[in-house]
């Protein structure tokens, strides 16, 4: 439909240019895949002619006089082309163009024009598809990639390793759901999370904000993020390594092996180490005079350094099966097992400091995958996954030792532990077996009517052990559990020569649990609560294609959280169970447009996209301290409606040069009238506490070719992201010059990468936050200053991977 | 490049910012040791809202509007006291004793302690005002014993810090204590009982130590009743004005001690022992109540927060309509009921506020409004006047003490 799509446009040009004496040059450009590439540079050399790819990848020059010519084609991520041709007048010229990729260019975060992502974009959903084949070589954590994209916002807690949380459109927290291939990462652990998986394993991450499609099977309310692996059949294999600041060591293999049978073996391993002994000073960094308790604070020419925050995990996941058979696209048998072991620098602020407190985790985790088109009869796909997790977590406290920070014992606190008040030793387990499946259906109707289906269950129980367990802890100990499913059914058409495109579905969650609630009679008495909740939700997305350089693009949807294990059953340590907690639920919409690529002069182009949005959330579970019991549990308690708008802005020229510029803005506010207790609340109205609502980035990228070697490749870029200063709590309180506030930060990283001719090695270098700032994204937790990477990548075997 | 050096310029603006809040904390700056002028900041009134804290001065508590919005500190100073227009503050968010100058502006910090080198664990629970020379910082038992710390007020800085060992009584320990100086003694109000806090011991116990040294603890007992005499929020006992020191027992059900049979009582300690006074509050009502708080206003006049157990039945219904203020006369033993609104007291952390034969108290009904109250001491049951409005209910005022 593309290719007609196309041809109608060129049809209409021909007609245009048929009424005068040059002639014109028109034609498709496409990758291998034979799919349409948008953004291409065509340029009719030694004169002022050329032009740029539209969406479906067409493409013309006007007015050329007759004669011959040398096209030169051009775009960032792909190969170079010079094309002899021949202009004659009156006449039409098509030349179709396949484009091979470059994956020596580098750095190029989000690649505009790339199929995958156009595709995606095309369906209305609100979404930003990460292309990272350029950014595989530099030392980047997916992390650092997604936070530099529009609307979107991480925060972290410290260093590698360190606690994350990620902001969708102003939705945070749970909300926001993380898949792996369309399954969700939930069950993987926190090795093999968005935190760590280094971005070498990963072929494109798809971020969907409020709306989200069926086939991403789950409760994702606020957002959701898809990592997306390499799904290729190839042979090969890759390495990488790189070392820096802070004792920082990173290590990942990569490999595919096929024989012609379709045996296929897939390995996928990664190692991080990191001291993370990065320097602190300011508020909340101090220790007290031995004699009077006076506090003295470190600066920042006689700053702390971090002391028990070393962060070390490995993960390996491995793949059996068979690919590209006449039963099975793919069938794999994966078993992923992974160990994690980190020591917990602070509480909630640097103002308490702790030196031996430690936390582990293993996974193991065997799984099934069977994916086929076309099963049993033309246009049925489908894709199913099973799996089974097992998790055991470990919280050690134990110790009897204070430390402040000069990672000195200053006092001996019999009672134990470093959390909390006065303290109390815990040594606690936790143990989850969770089990997982997915179906995900596709039929196509008929050439413009697909139909889909998914259904998702999870089961998640729950023991605990610890030693020295506190009586009202007694109800984590024993088994919990929590279910969730997830049904949903999409129906998604293209009209009028495809410029339309809408997806309208319907969803269904369910929720069954078995809680443990503590009650005291004449003794502690453990009472389980069985609890059901069932919840409908349905929207519909939406693109039309105004002209091959407008697209208009809504999404709306009604959509429902469930609460995840921890807010239902609780943590074992302070968070307490909730036998009544119901999901959270919201209403969604998006409405953007996505104008250009516009050309601007020979060799300059723009592309803009800006999407507005609005969100209405209530039921947010939040943590409530229960009063003189320093626990809490979840409750069902909060309101928030809000809007807001970000802006895209990606500048090419020369192309040699890339600029993106991107910035959000997000107005949310409490729309709780009366709080738990049926109070009226004068929070009412107020912009979010701690929540960042006005964010930036800009980025400029460099590449060049045959640098100091002939056939190598150069790519440099400077990147910095800006944060604008928010408040800690509600605004709307207290005199604004007495406010704590997470201050704005302004951070910029810079790095270089070096492919040797025989494109075997990549050698690249990063540099983060480069003027060495004191930056935060939470309160009184200051992240690492400066620090530098060295990364080398070897590509051991055949495809490119890095 | 413009881009870039604007942002540059902006980094630079923001580093001066930050650096400048970091002078701003420095601890080595407090030789201004003048009075400050007490005019401007009479009272202070502390508020909870949201499991934030703000708090903010005022100079008329029975006009207008006191108002947390747009107005006022943030931080907590429900755990706080005032000496000569210093503001003291416990912060446990941080782990610090923090000192303030009362200024026309707000208040101004001046130096900080860190608590966790005085004690391990860095959290106080209460924070009292010895004489005008010292503040006693205290908490409850832990494995070490009550971690303390006297705090030199014009040094700013800990003159006597560590744990106290508390005796222990036919083996059972004491779990929660809160302590008054009178003399050269302290007395620790004390809930002794089992390791799970639900079986109190068949009396009400105090611990006497020498004060300062924390030393020849004497175990003092009274058969009047049983439970906690340390107090929940407030202190659990008072010294009056000729050195004799009351205290109230807590006997709800939603308490610690399991002593629901037991009587709330006021009993004295006289020339360092229990007497034989008792005063049977329990047996002024006709249905079971227990003391939640209590705070006294000098003249033998104390007002407590009775909440009337069934109204209770779980933790959360204490933040309802459920509490009265009653004004108890401890030399004639009466108790009046005041006809003030019924609200919630529990969370009233530190309320001393006396003047001029006035005790004013914040009133927040859950649903309605919210005022500060004038209550004429001794004035009966209609004596009393609504003062400034609050924010309400949802604003919970913690605190509300005189600043000089």
């Amino acid at each position: 439909m593309i290719r007609i799509l196309s041809v109608f446009f060129m049809l209409c040009f021909s007609m245009v240019k048929a009424q005068n004496s040059n002639g014109s040059i028109e034609g498709i450009v496409k990758n291998v895949n034979n799919e349409p590439l948008f953004g291409i540079t065509i340029i009719l050399e030694n004169t002022n002619k050329g032009a740029a790819s539209s969406f479906d990848g067409g493409y013309i020059i006007n007015e050329v006089i007759p004669g011959n010519y040398v096209l030169k084609i051009s775009g960032i991520g792909y190969k170079s082309q010079a094309i002899e041709i021949s202009v004659t007048a009156n006449i039409t010229i098509t030349k179709n163009i396949i484009l091979l990729e470059d994956t020596s260019q580098l750095n190029q975060v989000v690649v505009n024009g790339k199929s995958k992502a156009l595709k995606i974009e095309e369906k209305g959903f609100s979404v930003d598809v990460i292309e990272t084949q350029q950014i595989k070589s530099q030392n980047l954590d997916i992390n650092k990639v997604l936070d530099r994209a529009p609307g979107v916002r991480v925060r972290r807690t410290g260093g590698i390793g360190s606690d994350y949380d990620y902001s969708l459109n102003g939705m945070s927290g749970n909300a926001i759901r993380f898949f792996i291939d369309g399954v969700p990462m939930d069950y993987y652990g926190s090795s093999y999370s968005i935190n760590n998986i280094p971005i070498a394993l990963i072929e494109r991450i798809d971020v969907y904000k409020g709306v989200v499609p069926v086939d991403l099977g789950s409760d994702a309310l606020g957002g959701a993020i898809n990592l997306v692996t390499n799904q290729d059949v190839s042979n090969f294999a890759a390495a990488s390594y790189s070392f820096g600041s802070f004792n920082t060591h990173q290590a990942a293999l990569h490999g595919q092996w096929r024989t012609n049978s379709g045996f296929t073996t897939k390995l996928s391993a990664f190692y991080t180490y990191s001291d993370n002994n990065y320097k602190v000073w300011g508020e909340g960094v101090f220790y007290g005079d031995e004699n009077t308790g006076r506090t003295i604070y470190f600066t920042k020419d006689n700053p702390a350094e971090r002391f028990n925050d070393d962060f070390k995990t490995a993960t390996a996941k491995f793949d059996i099966g068979f690919t590209q058979k006449t039963w099975a696209d793919q069938f794999f048998i994966t078993m992923l097992a992974s160990d994690q072991k980190q020591g917990v620098q602070t509480g909630q602020t640097m103002g308490h400091v702790y030196g031996e407190m430690r936390n582990n985790e293993q996974v193991l985790m065997p799984s099934v995958t069977y994916q086929k088109k076309d099963l049993i009869t033309e246009g049925l796909d489908v894709n199913v996954f099973a799996g089974y997790s097992y998790m055991e977590g470990t919280t050690i406290d134990t110790t009897t030792n204070r430390y402040d920070w000069r990672g000195k014992v200053i006092g001996y606190n019999p009672s134990g532990g470093e959390r909390g008040r006065g303290g109390s030793k815990a040594l606690y387990t936790l143990t989850d077996n969770a089990l997982i499946t997915r179906a995900n259906i596709g039929y196509q109707l008929s050439t413009n009517f697909k139909l889909g289906f998914n259904y998702l269950y999870s089961s998640t129980k729950r023991t605990g052990e610890d030693p020295f367990a506190a009586d009202y802890e007694i109800p984590f100990l024993e088994p919990q559990k929590v279910a969730s499913q997830f049904a949903g059914i999409w129906l998604e058409t293209k009209q009028f020569d495809e410029r339309l495109h809408a997806n309208v579905f319907l969803k269904h969650y369910g929720f069954d649990s078995s809680i443990n609630e503590l009650v005291y009679n004449t003794e502690y008495e453990t009472i389980v609560h069985e609890n059901t909740v069932g919840n409908w939700g349905g929207g519909i997305a939406a693109s039309y294609l105004l002209n091959s350089q407008f697209l208009i693009k809504t999404s709306i949807e009604q959509a429902t959280r469930l609460p995840s294990a921890t807010e239902a059953l609780g943590d074992g340590v302070t968070i307490t169970s909730n036998p009544n907690i119901k999901p959270e639920e919201s209403f969604n919409a998006n409405l953007g447009v996505v104008l250009g690529r516009y050309r601007l002069g020979e060799q300059h182009g723009v592309k803009v996209g800006l999407n507005t949005f609005y969100r209405d959330v209530s039921d947010i579970l939040q943590l409530d301290i229960q009063g003189g019991q320093e626990i809490g549990s979840f409750q069902n308690i909060r309101k928030i409606t809000g809007a807001g708008v970000e802006l895209d802005v990606v500048y090419d020229f020369f192309q040699h040069f890339k600029l993106n510029l991107n910035g959000t803005y997000q107005d949310l506010r409490n729309n709780q009238k009366t709080d738990e207790y049926g109070r009226d609340n004068i929070l009412y109205g107020d912009r979010l506490r701690n929540t960042p609502y006005f964010m930036m980035n800009a980025s400029l990228d460099y590449k060049t070719e045959d640098f100091i070697q002939k056939n190598s490749k150069f790519f440099a870029y400077v990147s910095s992201g800006y944060v604008h200063e928010f408040y800690l709590r509600w605004p709307s309180l207290g005199d604004s010059s007495t406010k704590s506030i997470v201050p704005t930060q302004l951070t910029f990283d810079t790095g270089i990468g070096y492919t040797f001719p025989s494109e075997k090695f990549v050698v690249a270098v990063d540099v983060s936050n480069i003027f060495n700032e004191q930056v935060y994204d939470n309160f009184l937790l200051q992240k690492p200053g400066r620090a530098i990477f060295l990364k080398i990548n070897y590509q051991i075997t055949q495809k490119s991977i890095f | 490049m413009k881009t870039r050096n604007q942002f540059k310029l902006l980094a630079i603006g923001a580093m001066l910012l930050s650096g400048l809040s970091f002078v701003s904390c420095s601890s080595d700056d407090d030789n201004n040791n003048s009075t400050p002028d007490p005019e401007y900041a009479k009272y202070t009134v502390s508020a909870g809202i949201d499991g934030e804290g703000y708090y903010t001065i005022t100079d008329d508590l029975m006009s207008g509007n006191i108002s947390i919005v747009g107005n006022g500190s943030e931080g907590w100073a429900n755990l706080s006291v005032t000496v000569d227009g210093y503001l003291y503050i416990l912060n446990n968010t941080e782990g610090l004793t923090e000192k303030y100058e009362l200024t026309p502006s707000g208040p101004v910090f001046i130096a900080s302690i860190d608590n966790g080198v005085l004690t391990a664990g860095a959290f106080f629970r209460y924070i009292q005002v010895v004489n005008d020379s010292e503040i006693l910082l205290l908490n409850n038992p832990g494995d070490s014993g009550v971690p303390y710390a006297i705090i030199d007020l014009e040094s700013f800085g800990a003159t006597s810090y560590g744990y106290i060992t508390m005796p222990v009584i036919d083996g059972v320990e004491n779990v929660w204590s809160n302590a008054v100086v009178q003399g050269s003694n302290i007395y620790f109000g004390s809930l002794y009982s089992d390791p799970d806090w639900t079986q109190a011991i068949e009396s009400l116990v105090t611990v006497r130590l020498d004060y300062p040294s924390m030393t020849n603890p004497e175990i003092l007992q009274s058969n009047a009743s049983a439970g906690s005499t340390a107090g929940y929020r407030t202190n659990g006992s008072f010294v009056t004005e000729n050195g004799d020191i009351y205290q109230y027992n807590m006997t709800s059900e939603l308490w610690n001690g399991g002593v629901t049979d037991k009587p709330s009582v006021f009993v004295r300690i006289k020339n360092g022992n229990y007497d034989d006074y008792v005063f049977d509050i329990s047996a002024e009502f006709n249905e079971s109540i227990s003391i939640w708080n209590a705070w006294y206003a000098g003249n033998g006049i104390a007002y407590a927060n009775i909440v009337r157990n069934s109204d209770v039945p779980t933790w959360g219904d204490l933040l309802q309509n459920t509490g009265t203020i009653v004004e108890i006369n401890l030399n004639n033993r009466t108790v009046t009921e005041l006809n003030l609104p019924k609200a919630s007291f529990r969370d009233i952390f530190s309320l001393d506020c006396v003047e001029d034969g006035k005790f004013y108290i914040p009133v927040s009904v859950t649903g309605g409004e919210a005022h500060i109250y004038e209550v004429n001491i001794g004035g009966g049951a209609n004596g009393f006047t609504q003062g400034a409005k609050l924010d309400g209910s949802n604003v919970y005022v913690n605190a509300l003490f005189k600043n000089f």
